[in-house]
């Protein structure tokens, strides 16, 4: 009985640290992300030059793959949170540009342009007639992202900036996969609070509880940040050179024959990694989200029946969904690794998981959004219950599914060019091994084609979606 | 679970993440000490270190801190950005950290200047008996930036008339217990190590020899060395040059499985900078 007391205490011991940490830098984190952010956001729905340039802006930080960020901040800052708070914050702030522009954008505008037709100022205008449209979508969004940052959090700790990343790889270097399991079970329950609580916050709570849930975080962040061991003002004071000097190192990018055969083979691996991850999570996720969506469970399609033994089905798909969802594909992937050995198939298998885990959800919404009464009239004129749903849900959600699937695409190709510095191929793999070799030159040249590569596939899908006019967010 | 174990997982806890947080105040005048990882890999915990730390500290009178970075290059932007003050280097981080931001050589084992390479053999792929044997196998490194695990190897498989780029299918693990476990397992057929990692991997039963039968010994070479940053303190440098030399502690000098140490000097590295500079590895 004792000794079990002992157990924990100590379990929970050697988890505070790198959780702690963990939470410092997504806590720190997050108001870089939202205070760059937001303006940005406002500022590219507004439109005009500044705006066209700001979204360009974002687009590329957003390009950048996290670990690219990372590598120059912790070379310039050198370890600790500090390198990663930042790294993060930036990446952070280029995805709510992005996001919270394409919120406002979709919000009706008359209410802002009704005010300021009454006389009143811009700012009154846009916080009374668009904002409070925009709110669950700007809160929704804003706590995506807080917890896509918790999961990359592992990506900036694999390069030396602390927190459960670095714990993680630390530990299997040490062959301590117990540890190594003990780290990975607590950032999926860090990413399940997160998504829990923004959850809460998005359905039911009043704004200025989710702005005071900002607030904290951002204390503690700072806080942390402030107090942490690593001197942050010198390291502040003394990053602008180094950083410079490390630019200058790369300069000019050292496109090479070698280098370009290599980042061809790479570019392939890369896509072929996207492309499997994304397919084969998307049809996993397909069965998950019809249990999920209760199509099985609670016979929302009125007339198909309530079946109460397949309420199960329904919670362990659920439970499935999120842990697929909350394990960082990075964390994945090391413990692929271990089954199919190095190389793309780990990064494969992990971002099948990942995008299970996440389309999963997002479908079995898109399923629930749609209209049932095409299903029940179908029901009641004497169709199964299986062919209503076929027939009568599942055309009514296709766009919507599609179009998650889009946006999982573009995802994954980002997450695939990251992926290789755990050894899972593709570019990422060439980025962390001229990274190693401190070969700058070249580790420009491949980080210009990992940022070639992602704005590229960005632009077709883009197109994609303006052919079949699909949209991300229902409106 | 023993207080011992318990204790060494909290501090593993506290220097694995090398960072951060309220949990312990700044000492403005603490020496700051990184390994490259594989030495974290074979002399398993943070607490055995202790003996190192206790003599740097009576050697210095300052606090020490240990830092595990989780790859090679990381430990050389360390010392260049003042992250660390003495880093323990192998042959060609050392040569890279030097060229690249002026690390000073300290003092080395006597083995690190004749130390080997050993090539492992799966005994799940068939026989292997030579170098040449190697063409068409697949075939495990360590970190790219490791002299035992990596140039070395790849140096002596040219010799050898095997172009590893082009005749093997190759792949890197990251640190030498990785490589141990790739080719014990059978996912490669063969793997180079670094000669004191295996026999330490041997004697802790970590690793079955017959599972990974060395078919293959290097030519002796130049390896891991202390080095400290450009710009440190030169009477600091010297109390931590004569706590090394001087020291005699039988725990310490098994941790770090040597016998004494010597003063290390930059120029007898140039062999292996050419080597690297050859492999495109500089």
């Amino acid at each position: 009985m004792l000794a079990t007391a002992v157990d924990v205490r100590a379990t929970l011991d050697f988890l505070r640290t790198p959780v702690l940490e963990t939470i410092a830098i997504a806590a720190g984190a997050l108001p870089i992300a939202i205070l760059l952010g937001a303006p940005a956001a406002i500022t590219i729905a507004r439109g005009g030059r500044a705006g066209v340039v700001l979204r360009a802006l974002a687009a590329f930080v957003r390009a950048i793959p996290e670990l690219v960020l990372a590598i120059v901040f912790v070379v310039a800052l050198g370890f600790g949170a500090v390198p990663g708070t930042l790294a993060l914050g930036l990446s952070g702030a280029a995805t709510i540009a992005k996001l919270y522009a394409e919120i406002l954008e979709s919000v009706r505008r008359e209410p802002e342009e009704a005010l300021r037709a009454t006389g009143a100022t811009a700012t009154a205008s846009f916080l009374v007639g668009l904002v409070p449209a925009a709110w669950p979508g700007l809160i929704g969004f804003g706590a995506y992202t807080f917890e896509s940052i918790m999961r990359a959090a592992v990506i900036v700790g694999v390069v030396g900036a602390g927190g459960l990343g670095s714990a993680m790889i630390t530990s299997l270097n040490l062959l301590d996969y117990g540890a190594f399991g003990w780290y990975v079970a607590a950032l999926v329950a860090l990413v399940i609070a997160v998504d829990s609580a923004s959850g809460i916050l998005r359905a039911r709570a009043p704004a200025w509880m989710a702005l005071a849930a900002f607030a904290i975080v951002s204390l503690v962040g700072i806080v942390a940040l402030a107090t942490s061991t690593h001197d942050p003002w010198h390291a502040f004071a003394t990053a602008p050179p180094r950083v410079i000097t490390y630019l200058a190192r790369a300069i000019p990018p050292a496109f090479t024959p070698t280098v370009i055969g290599n980042a061809a083979w790479s570019v392939l691996e890369t896509l072929g990694v996207a492309i499997v991850g994304t397919l084969v999570g998307a049809i996993a996720a397909i069965p998950l989200a019809f249990l999920v969506a209760g199509v099985v469970a609670s016979g929302w399609v009125r007339g198909t029946g309530y079946r109460p033994w397949s309420v199960v089905p329904a919670f362990v798909a659920r439970v499935v969904l999120v842990i697929a969802r909350s394990v960082p594909p990075i964390a994945v992937a090391l413990v692929a690794l271990a089954y199919v050995g190095l190389g793309p198939k780990a990064g494969a298998a992990a971002l099948a998981i990942h995008t299970a885990g996440v389309l999963g959800k997002l479908f079995a919404e898109s399923l629930e959004l749609g209209d049932t009464l095409p299903a029940e009239a179908l029901v009641a004129s004497g169709s199964s219950g299986l062919a209503a749903v076929a027939v009568g849900i599942v055309p009514g959600a296709f766009a919507a599914m599609s179009a998650h699937l889009l946006y999982r695409w573009e995802w994954n190709v980002r997450a695939s060019t990251t992926l290789g510095i755990v050894g899972a191929g593709g570019l990422g793999q060439q980025i962390f091994n001229a990274q190693q070799l401190l070969h700058d030159r070249e580790l420009l040249a491949y980080v210009i084609v990992a940022i070639v590569l992602v704005l590229g596939s960005d632009r077709i899908t883009q197109l994609a979606r303006r052919r079949f006019e699909l949209r991300t967010m229902e409106r | 679970m023993s207080l011992s174990r318990a204790l060494f997982i909290r501090s593993a806890a506290g220097i694995a993440a090398t960072a951060a947080l309220p949990l312990s105040a700044s000492a403005a005048d603490e020496l700051r000490v990184a390994f490259i990882p594989d030495v974290a890999t074979t002399a398993a915990s943070y607490a055995e270190k202790q003996p190192l730390v206790d003599m740097l500290q009576r050697a210095t009178g300052r606090s020490v801190r240990l830092i595990i970075p989780t790859n090679y290059a990381a430990t050389v932007e360390a010392i260049g950005n003042e992250g660390v003050d003495l880093a323990y280097f192998g042959a060609l981080t050392y040569v890279k950290a030097n060229q690249r931001y002026g690390a000073r050589p300290l003092v080395q084992r006597l083995e690190d200047r004749r130390f080997h390479s050993l090539f492992i053999a799966s005994a799940a792929n068939g026989a292997l008996d030579s170098l040449k044997e190697l063409k068409g196998k697949t075939f495990a490194f360590g970190d790219v930036n490791s002299t035992s695990g990596h140039l070395i190897p790849v140096k002596e498989m040219l010799e050898a008339g095997v172009n590893p780029d082009t005749e093997l299918k190759t792949r890197f693990t990251g640190n030498h217990t990785a490589t141990a476990i790739a080719v014990s397992s059978g996912q490669v057929d063969a793997g180079a190590i670094d000669e004191t990692v295996y026999r330490k991997l041997v004697a802790d039963k970590t690793l079955d020899p017959a599972k990974a039968r060395v078919f293959y010994t290097s030519k002796p070479f130049i390896d891991y060395v202390w080095a400290v940053r450009k710009d440190l303190d030169s009477s600091l440098v010297t109390s931590i040059r004569h706590g090394f030399l001087e020291a005699n502690d039988p725990k310490f000098l098994a941790l770090l499985r040597a016998t004494r140490y010597v003063t290390a000097n930059d120029r007898e590295y140039d062999v292996i900078r050419e080597t690297a500079k050859k492999l495109d590895l500089l």
